[in-house]
């Protein structure tokens, strides 16, 4: 018995060493070839330009060499699952890193293999501790030799870094292979993987186009491409360690329970969906002006500009009821919530109606004043990490007035006004109509000499030189009218909700 | 299913609803024309017509114009407390499918009046009256947008076409809001989530460099250089998708039948 399970779970078998014929064949096809190019090119190989022509190969790794090792590791994770052990590790996790750290030796044992059949087929070439002349040459052909020789001062050194780079894509290949194996335990769909994996391999590398160069399988795994591709000899290596760190924040986290977590994401899906939206807005008109000498406020009143009556483009309108309308929106949820729960008991516990509406209210102003703070600095730093220069204007104090003052009291007026309707109507989207129909007087022409309070807080004004100040004195105006509006809805005798 | 029909015509061509459609239909005549009148340069009548379409607030508040009509029937019923009564009166899906039926329909019909009837009255009316000032001695007509390519055969069936188009997809996207009030509770979010649609991914489209698939530029497409025909069917294409999802979800969780 014990025997069996010895067998069952050994990790390397003597009869991989099979799978070193094709690659022993392979090299030593292209030492056979090796000859003619140096006469043709008038050069001297050494050893290790027969050590990277078939160390670096695309072909070989990525239609042979990788998928094995991807094949063997799926099928010896799914010949070694067995719930005891589960039991015996105590949780997914470590059984995922003890699998993974089996796999490791499989990889190890492979690639000294796959070293060993090329020193063999090596074996008896000049060798020297420097580059040969053959790198010299740029031809389509010869690339390997001629972007390791670019690139890398010694030989050495790319040996090295070829073998760490395989290595950790193969390791995060396999910790995936893990996690899909520990989450779903199927190993059909471990081989339906490994197979498209080779598909899409194979696709990336040979239709993609350069551009696409974050996607290409090739790069992780030859160090040449890789390199060649992103010109820096980091990027690959960064790009697979960040996937490989992210697969491992997935393992770490594989045993909890994720139903709360789910439903804690779909209550904030809109949250995250309205960030995501004012940060796509930012990052397109941030962009747009890169380069354009501006300096980072400039930036920040592009960004804002909102509509005026002589400034109009749709997307800064467009940008504005995202970002501004879609705050309210919130506000208007969250009403909607409270009317349809508000019972006589709810009143009973606040006393009355104005109590009520204190125990939320302010709330929600701080929430205006972060999110107005947030906005001013997010796109500050944007910009400034887009290259937006650093110069301090002379009407600094007037911009961050404007946006944050205004853009409160602008804020003020909208939610009072919601809530008004939402209050008198008792139905919330009758104010969601309303607040959108008045967005009309944002349109140009319609501005009616800017008395409306929408749109007021349009950092466009600032650019035209609108008195700043004048505006908090109209919006203040007008919010002192809701509040009398909004203390005799909530004051009238016969209001019942 | 005939009578059931009739029924929810009845019951949604009431006072309000008449009012409002008239205002929708005929409001941009009254409004927006005297404003472009004179501040624009007209050739064509189309032209007169494209520019009212685009000066007014349609475009920018399409799918939230129509929503009052009838796309919240389903939602007032249950809130009531009124469907529990025609349970047992009726077999609760055909009664849905009619209402749905006459929510497509009664929108439909709005929409494509709120354009057509614009179209009538520039085209063929008033050239009687003379109201609209057209220029003449400088002849050089602008593009309308991706529908100019039906103009050039018909003008007449320019108009039937475009205002067939907006009518669709109206309908469509009423379709999507009642839909919507059956699957979730909520009626302000249900109602709502057709405009932050609309608005959403025009926005997303215009940030992403591609306005031509945007919502209101393939229904509207009068501030955009023409497109080929092809672009406007798919946003249309993902509305299509997007209904038939709903429809399996309903029946498949049984929405109408167990609440």
């Amino acid at each position: 018995m014990s025997s069996m399970i010895k067998v069952k779970n050994r990790i390397i078998s003597w009869k991989y060493l099979i799978a070193a014929i094709p690659i022993v064949l392979y090299a030593l096809s292209n030492r056979q070839s090796m000859p003619f190019f140096e006469e043709l090119h008038n050069v001297t190989a050494n050893f290790w330009d027969y050590i990277f022509m078939s160390f670096s190969d695309v072909y070989l790794l990525l239609f042979y060499f990788f998928p094995l090792i991807l094949f063997i590791s799926t099928v010896y994770i799914n010949r070694t699952f067995e719930y005891i052990e589960l039991i015996r590790l105590g949780s997914y996790k470590k059984w995922i890193f003890t699998r993974l750290e089996q796999l490791f030796k499989i990889d190890i044992f492979f690639i000294l293999m796959f070293l060993g059949s090329i020193l063999l087929t090596s074996f008896n070439t000049s060798f020297s501790m420097e580059w040969s002349s053959v790198g010299i040459i740029d031809i389509s052909g010869n690339e390997i030799l001629y972007y390791l020789r670019h690139y890398f001062p010694k030989p050495f050194v790319a040996l090295v870094l070829q073998i760490g780079l395989f290595l950790l894509t193969t390791i995060t290949f396999q910790l995936m292979l893990c996690i899909l194996y520990a989450r779903f335990k199927k190993s059909s769909l471990l081989h339906l993987l490994n197979g498209l994996m080779y598909l899409y391999g194979s696709i990336s590398f040979k239709v993609f186009p350069a551009s696409m160069k974050l996607i290409v399988m090739p790069n992780y795994l030859s160090l040449f491409h890789g390199v060649a591709s992103f010109d820096s000899i980091i990027m690959p290596f960064v790009i697979v360690l960040s996937v490989l760190l992210i697969l491992i924040f997935i393992a770490n986290n594989i045993d909890r329970d994720y139903r709360n977590s789910k439903n804690y994401l779909m209550k904030n899906l809109p949250v995250l969906g309205y960030g995501l939206l004012c940060l796509m807005g930012i990052l397109f008109h941030i962009s747009k002006h890169t380069n354009g000498g501006l300096s980072i406020w400039d930036g920040f009143i592009v960004t804002f500009m909102g509509t005026t009556n002589e400034i109009f483009t749709l997307i800064s309108f467009a940008f504005y009821i995202v970002v501004f309308l879609g705050a309210v929106y919130f506000v208007q949820l969250r009403l909607q919530r409270y009317l349809s729960e508000m019972s006589y008991y709810t009143m009973i516990r606040y006393r009355s109606i104005n109590k009520w509406f204190l125990s939320w209210f302010p709330g929600i102003l701080k929430t205006i004043t972060i999110l107005l703070l947030t906005l001013l600095i997010g796109t500050i730093s944007i910009a400034m990490l887009k290259g937006y220069s650093n110069t301090v204007p002379d009407n600094l104090f007037e911009i961050i007035y404007h946006f944050i003052v205004n853009g409160f009291l602008q804020l003020l007026f909208y939610v009072i006004f919601v809530i008004i309707i939402s209050f008198a109507t008792k139905d919330v989207f009758k104010s969601f109509i309303t607040l959108l129909t008045l967005t009309v007087f944002m349109l140009p022409g319609f501005r009616l000499k800017n008395l409306m309070p929408i749109g007021l807080n349009s950092m466009g004004y600032v650019l035209e030189g609108y008195p700043v100040f004048l505006i908090s004195i109209k919006l203040a105006v007008y919010i002192a009218a809701e509040i009398i509006v909004l203390l005799y809805l909530f004051n009238k005798k016969d209001y019942i909700v | 299913m005939k009578h059931l029909i009739s029924i929810e015509f009845k019951k949604a061509l009431n006072k309000r609803f008449i009012i409002f459609s008239l205002a929708l239909i005929f409001l941009p005549l009254i409004v927006i024309l005297p404003i472009i009148n004179g501040s624009y340069v007209f050739h064509r009548a189309i032209d007169v017509h494209a520019q009212l379409l685009s000066t007014s607030p349609i475009p920018l508040l399409f799918p939230l114009l129509l929503v009052p009509l009838y796309a919240g029937s389903y939602a007032n019923e249950k809130k009531d407390n009124y469907l529990q009564y025609v349970r047992p009166r009726t077999i609760i899906s055909k009664y849905v499918l009619a209402k749905g039926i006459v929510n497509a329909f009664l929108t439909f019909l709005v929409a494509f009046l709120m354009i057509f009837v614009p179209f009538l009255f520039i085209q063929y009316i008033d050239p009687m009256i003379g109201y609209i000032y057209y220029e003449t001695e400088f002849f050089n007509p602008v593009s309308i947008g991706t529908f100019e390519v039906v103009a050039q055969n018909s003008v007449l069936l320019y108009g039937i076409v475009y205002s067939l188009w907006v009518g669709i997809n109206g309908a469509i996207y009423m379709t999507i809001a009642y839909l919507l009030t059956i699957c979730l509770k909520n009626k302000f979010v249900a109602l709502s989530i057709p405009f932050l649609w609309w608005f959403i991914m025009n926005f997303v489209t215009a940030v992403l460099w591609i306005e031509r698939f945007s919502p209101v530029f393939t229904v509207f497409p009068f501030s955009i250089t023409a497109q080929p025909m092809w672009t406007i069917f798919i946003p249309f294409i993902v509305l299509i998708l997007i209904i038939v999802t709903l429809i399996v979800y309903i029946k498949k969780t049984r929405k109408v039948w167990n609440e």
